[in-house]
């Protein structure tokens, strides 16, 4: 009966973290390249008290066995990289990735960051940079005069100068796909990390190579769906709340047994 | 002393049992692939003293077999196993058996379970992503492709029911070798959820209770018996 109420505690905690991982994809429902999360669940171990296949007789045997299991545990928070919704927004330096890969940020240190959010700005020198001012790999300087700048499906980036007939090249943008994005470390700031798990990451100009090309002027938007979450938030709640059922099942049994008269 | 005492004992503890379980069924109600376990009773000791003395065993009969609702997540690496049959798995602890299909690249790029085990190619081949793949797709006969090409084949195995036992971790084990029979078609970008019937969690929940409330009464009633007797017949005069 003891062993009720702790499994049922271990249910609790899993629906917790159900529920936390459910509010972190809510609370990012609208930021820009935000991945989302869920929560996978793994069974403990289990109490075996008769084996299976223990003998019953001379010449029987028990076809199942008596295993009582412990609980359940929270086994991994894979992030899911379906593509989010495309917003247009007309803004020049709103870039989307239309398929597989991921936009390289040279970050402080000098390691490199990956993301999808491709809500790009210039900084004070003309250099692409992200929201939090991280350069885009490639140093990419669009000139000062410049009038409009032109990002092309396959990441060439022109700069019109007034007075030039010809548009100034600026640079190419690569992107980076991994072999298993779900094995990604996020930083926030909805940046990721290469891990082992990951695999190392495969540069090169978007369009080719499994890479998804450019689209300018669109956002790519969180692929949270309110509508699923709002499910699994009622589902884990529900959970929960039932887990605590078998807790007051189990206490109410306990409490037969010690007024026993 | 009326051995009926121990009848009511021994059942109390066989409800005990099976709260034990229906918490475990419950505790997992959201674990991919799991498969909940069924409490059924025996009789015990029939004919070991007399007639009217049974006790009661429980065993958690087979594996509740029925499948999970199937959940599209979109991405590469899951599957879900559409009917009857099993993902193999090498554990430390030896092959075993997995309904749980969300499968990632372990740090060694061989394709491997949530803890790392690794997932069973044909023949118990370990399935190696090579490095610099930019797309990973499993098909709906096991193929794994990288980049298109084909790296390896999930086994995909049938299990005789009555032979499996669970084993922590979403995985089950197997007392007899995998079944011969067409494998099984798998389902890309989602993964299969728990079995355990939520609504009938609850009703044992209250069954169980209930009949341990009886059992209590029962046991109660043979006490109240026993010192009416004890009064009555053992009192000195």
């Amino acid at each position: 009966m003891l062993r009720a109420l702790s499994t049922a505690a271990t249910g609790m905690e899993a629906q917790q973290t159900k529920l936390d991982v459910t509010a972190h994809n809510i609370a990012n429902v609208s930021t820009a390249g935000f991945k989302k999360s869920r929560a996978e669940f793994a069974d403990l171990m289990y109490q075996v008290e008769r084996p299976a296949g223990a003998a019953t007789g001379a010449a029987t045997a028990a076809p199942s066995g008596t295993e009582v299991g412990l609980g359940v545990r929270v086994a991994g928070t894979p992030r899911t990289y379906t593509e989010g919704e495309l917003s247009q927004t007309g803004n020049a330096l709103d870039v989307a990735i239309q398929g597989n890969g991921f936009f390289q940020i040279t970050m402080p240190d000098g390691t490199t960051a990956y993301t999808r959010n491709g809500a790009f700005q210039l900084d004070a020198e003309g250099k692409i940079v992200d929201h939090e001012g991280h350069a885009l790999a490639g140093d990419l300087q669009v000139p000062p005069e410049a009038s409009a700048v032109t990002v092309a499906s396959d990441g060439t980036v022109t700069a019109t100068v007034p007075g030039a007939t010809e548009p100034v090249s600026v640079g190419q943008i690569q992107v980076a796909t991994f072999a298993n994005p779900a094995g990604l470390e996020p930083l926030g700031d909805t940046l990721f990390k290469a891990t082992t798990a990951s695999g190392s990451p495969i540069e090169g100009p978007p369009g080719e190579g499994g890479a998804g090309s450019l689209l300018q002027g669109s956002l790519e938007l969180s692929n949270v769906n309110v509508v699923e979450e709002m499910v699994d938030l009622i589902s884990g709640q529900r959970a929960y709340e039932i887990n605590t059922r078998v807790i007051k099942a189990a206490d109410d049994m306990l409490g037969q047994t010690a007024q026993m008269r | 002393m009326s051995s009926g005492i121990y009848t009511a004992a021994a059942g109390a503890v066989a409800q005990s049992n099976a709260l034990d379980v229906t918490a475990s069924n419950i505790a997992n109600a959201t674990t991919s692939g799991f498969r909940g376990a069924r409490v059924t009773f025996r009789q015990a000791l029939a004919t070991a003293q007399s007639v009217d003395t049974a006790l009661v065993g429980t065993s958690t009969g087979a594996v509740d077999a029925q499948n999970g609702a199937i959940t599209q997540t979109g991405n590469p690496l899951d599957v879900a196993i559409n009917g009857d049959g099993f993902f193999s798995v090498d554990t430390t602890r030896g092959v075993r058996y997995t309904r749980d299909g969300s499968f990632q690249l372990g740090t060694d790029g061989t394709l491997v379970t949530a803890d790392g085990n690794h997932v069973r190619g044909q023949n118990g081949a370990a399935i190696a992503i090579p490095q610099g793949s930019a797309q990973v797709a499993i098909d709906a006969d096991g193929t794994v492709r990288a980049d298109g090409n084909e790296v390896g084949k999930l086994e995909l195995v049938h299990l005789d029911r009555n032979a499996l036992t669970h084993d922590a971790d979403n995985l089950v084990a197997s007392k007899k070798a995998p079944l011969g029979g067409t494998p099984p078609t798998l389902i890309s970008g989602a993964i299969e959820g728990s079995n355990v019937n939520v609504v009938r969690g609850v009703v044992d929940l209250v069954k169980v209770s209930r009949t341990y409330e009886s059992l209590v009464r029962v046991i109660e009633g043979y006490h109240e018996c026993e010192s009416r007797a004890a009064q009555t017949l053992g009192a000195p005069k």
